[in-house]
């Protein structure tokens, strides 16, 4: 009953005319960077960033919530119509979607890109509503010690989550921890890796690597695609809307994708791609038409969809109610909270609970009205993948340098900024995730801070990390974490082994 | 050597080496903090510079380093359109640069036109000039106004009217 009273103060908020106007605003916007081929959410909410700056941070949530679930939902209009996907979590869209385009049913997909979309999006906000609070009450009985584990098993999980390499993920991982630890140390005083630059001695802003691995980094390495031709996407269609037989073949993997969804986004480092192309698999295993997929199944385009944007609520759960941001895209979010003076975590509910609840209420409003967008919309909206990358780029460029001047006024961060730009560009020629890097930037300093306070108040004993039952449940993720995938490569490996 | 299929461990093994010393060995010369343990502080840096050197033998010790060399081989190789395209990517990194240093002292609408104008050479060709130059005048005012006028975030005003 707490959870629903909540929940209607939530929507109080988000009900009021002003954040209605921002949800459609920033869901305008999303949707439109979501479409753009390489500007996924992360980027979309990192260059809007600025706009919110003069807003409260209720709005300012808002108004990135709106921008989110728009980009999720924009993401899948390009792999439908041109095989583009927008960002890695639509990729799953062009397997059955771009088939269905080209069998001249852009309509069916379009809607039920959309259709599955909301369907997944409301489910998973209505997981989100009911394990938020009880998630953060479970975070309140955390210690420095606890949380400093909780920060090393997202960083396990995330590096063994992570694409290709292992070992290269923990070296991003290192990469990100040795920046979070530039700057003054909060409890000495000293002055750490500044190399005599002022500026340096608050430290790199997260934001600033966010936004140059993301949106320098993706636009450099967009630079092989610039001179091929674009495809040229459909831009008239009849009535967006799905048959009675679309709609019997896609309900239950809509439904059955939701739950795995938000639950896969929940987990740091897995995210929509992960999701998307879980349940599209899961789908085909189930299917009786298996020999469809890949051919315009309608149910392998429902999947997906449903999931991608389940799971994008689902990482907002670690964020909201840890403090850990579970995805590029809530990274953001939670710099933009911090920049506001709210520390996001289990005392977000308590001492804010406007901001919390009204965030909740407000992906399901965002859900309504982005569906109500997309589907009439669409024909509008997709005219803008007529824009040539050889123009967006340049302005991506610009935004993203605006952005950073926003956040820190200080030409400095500039620097940073294409230094991670070209290291973005190196580590996709090396192979090397960023995600373990972003991730790492961000918790660093405060895993740091945990450790050193749990081991003072523990009189310098080590084994006071492994007292407590939560502590011994994140050791042993993290052991798991690292351990399971290993084991895997060691057995499909003897298994490969010709004889 | 035909047969050795190139990946960039080895490389990057060493990579992770040297990062791990050079990064260990200027956390060790730090000098001690005035107060409470003088260990604390460098015990982070320490444990990933310490990671770091683990992860490079690792990578070193599977990859091996001939199938580096191979992919360095290869990367000199490549077709001059993948060349151009790395081409493109150092004269933005570089065009970048140059709009750091100018930003603070040129202000924000002449610093980013230069930067939007020679961007948009870069990508679309010198034959594309005239709209190149209406985007980024466009743009560039446009983002300023936003920014300085509605979003209160104070961009750096033109160099002679402050």
């Amino acid at each position: 009953m707490d959870i629903l009273s909540s929940l209607m103060d939530g929507f109080s908020v988000a009900l009021q005319p002003y954040y209605l106007f921002l949800i459609l605003v920033g869901g305008i916007l999303g949707t439109v960077i979501g479409m753009l081929p390489g500007l996924g959410p992360a980027t979309g909410v990192a260059i809007l960033l600025p706009m919110t700056f003069s807003m409260g941070p209720t709005a300012s949530l808002i108004t990135m919530m709106g921008v989110y679930i728009g980009a999720m939902f924009g993401g899948s209009r390009s792999s439908i119509l041109i095989n583009t996907p927008g960002d890695g979590a639509a990729l799953a869209a062009t397997f059955d979607g771009y088939p269905m385009a080209m069998k001249g049913r852009a309509e069916s997909a379009l809607a039920i890109s959309a259709i599955a979309s909301l369907i997944g999006g409301t489910i998973a906000a209505v997981l989100m509503t009911l394990m938020a609070e009880p998630v953060a009450g479970l975070a309140i009985k955390f210690g420095p010690a606890e949380y400093c584990l909780l920060m090393v098993a997202a960083l396990s999980m995330t590096v063994s989550m992570s694409k290709g390499n292992m070992l290269k993920g923990f070296l991003s991982m290192c990469i990100g921890l040795a920046i979070s630890t530039v700057g003054i140390d909060g409890q000495s005083g000293l002055q750490r890796f500044t190399f005599g630059v002022l500026e340096l001695q608050t430290g790199i802003d997260f934001l600033v690597v966010i936004i140059g691995i993301y949106a320098l980094g993706e636009v450099f390495k967009s630079f092989s695609t610039l001179g091929e031709g674009g495809k040229k996407a459909q831009t008239k269609f009849k009535k967006i809307w799905i048959s009675k037989d679309d709609w019997k073949r896609s309900k239950w993997p809509i439904l059955r994708s939701a739950p795995v969804g938000f639950i896969i986004g929940a987990l740091p480092g897995a995210g929509g791609t992960m999701a998307s192309l879980m349940c599209y698999n899961n789908e085909k295993q189930l299917s009786k038409n298996k020999e469809e997929f890949g051919h315009g199944a309608i149910e392998g385009l429902a999947a997906p969809e449903s999931a991608n944007n389940a799971a994008s609520i689902g990482a907002m759960i670690p964020m909201l109610s840890l403090g850990v941001p579970g995805s590029g895209t809530t990274a953001v979010m939670m710099g933009a909270l911090l920049m506001l003076g709210i520390q996001p975590g289990p005392l977000l509910f308590a001492q804010h609970p406007d901001t919390a609840w009204g965030l909740i209420a407000s992906m399901f409003v965002a859900n309504v009205i982005l569906a109500i967008v997309n589907l009439p919309l669409a024909g509008v909206l997709v005219r803008l993948l007529a824009i040539p990358p050889k123009v967006l780029y340049p302005i991506v460029l610009s935004l993203a340098f605006v952005g950073c001047y926003a956040i820190s006024a200080s030409v400095v961060d500039f620097y940073i900024l294409i230094i991670l730009g070209v290291a973005g560009v190196l580590m996709a020629r090396l192979d090397i995730p960023t995600s373990p890097m972003i991730l790492a930037a961000i918790v660093g300093g405060q895993m740091e801070q945990s450790f050193r306070q749990g081991y003072r108040i523990s009189n310098q004993d080590l084994s006071a990390f492994m007292d407590s039952g939560i502590a011994q449940g994140l050791l042993l993720v993290t052991v798991l974490s690292v351990l399971l995938p290993l084991i895997n490569t060691i057995r499909s490996k003897m298994v490969n082994k010709p004889a | 050597m035909s047969n050795i299929k190139s990946n960039w461990d080895g490389l990057t093994g060493l990579f992770s080496i040297v990062f791990g010393l050079a990064y260990g060995g200027y956390a060790y010369s730090l000098p001690q903090p005035m107060f409470g343990n003088p260990l604390e502080a460098i015990f982070l840096p320490l444990t990933v510079s310490a990671i770091a050197i683990f992860i490079g033998l690792l990578l070193i010790i599977t990859g091996g380093m001939t199938p580096s060399f191979a992919a360095i081989k290869a990367l000199l190789n490549e077709s001059p359109k993948r060349k151009s395209d790395r081409r493109k990517v150092a004269i933005t990194a570089l065009l970048c640069v140059f709009y750091a240093m100018l930003f603070e002292h040129a202000g924000y609408v002449i610093s980013t036109f230069l930067f939007m104008f020679s961007m948009l050479t870069v990508t679309c060709g010198l034959g594309f000039w005239k709209k190149s130059a209406l985007i980024s005048v466009i743009f560039a005012v446009a983002i300023f106004i936003t920014f300085n006028e509605m979003l209160s975030v104070n961009l750096p005003p033109f160099p002679f009217f402050n």
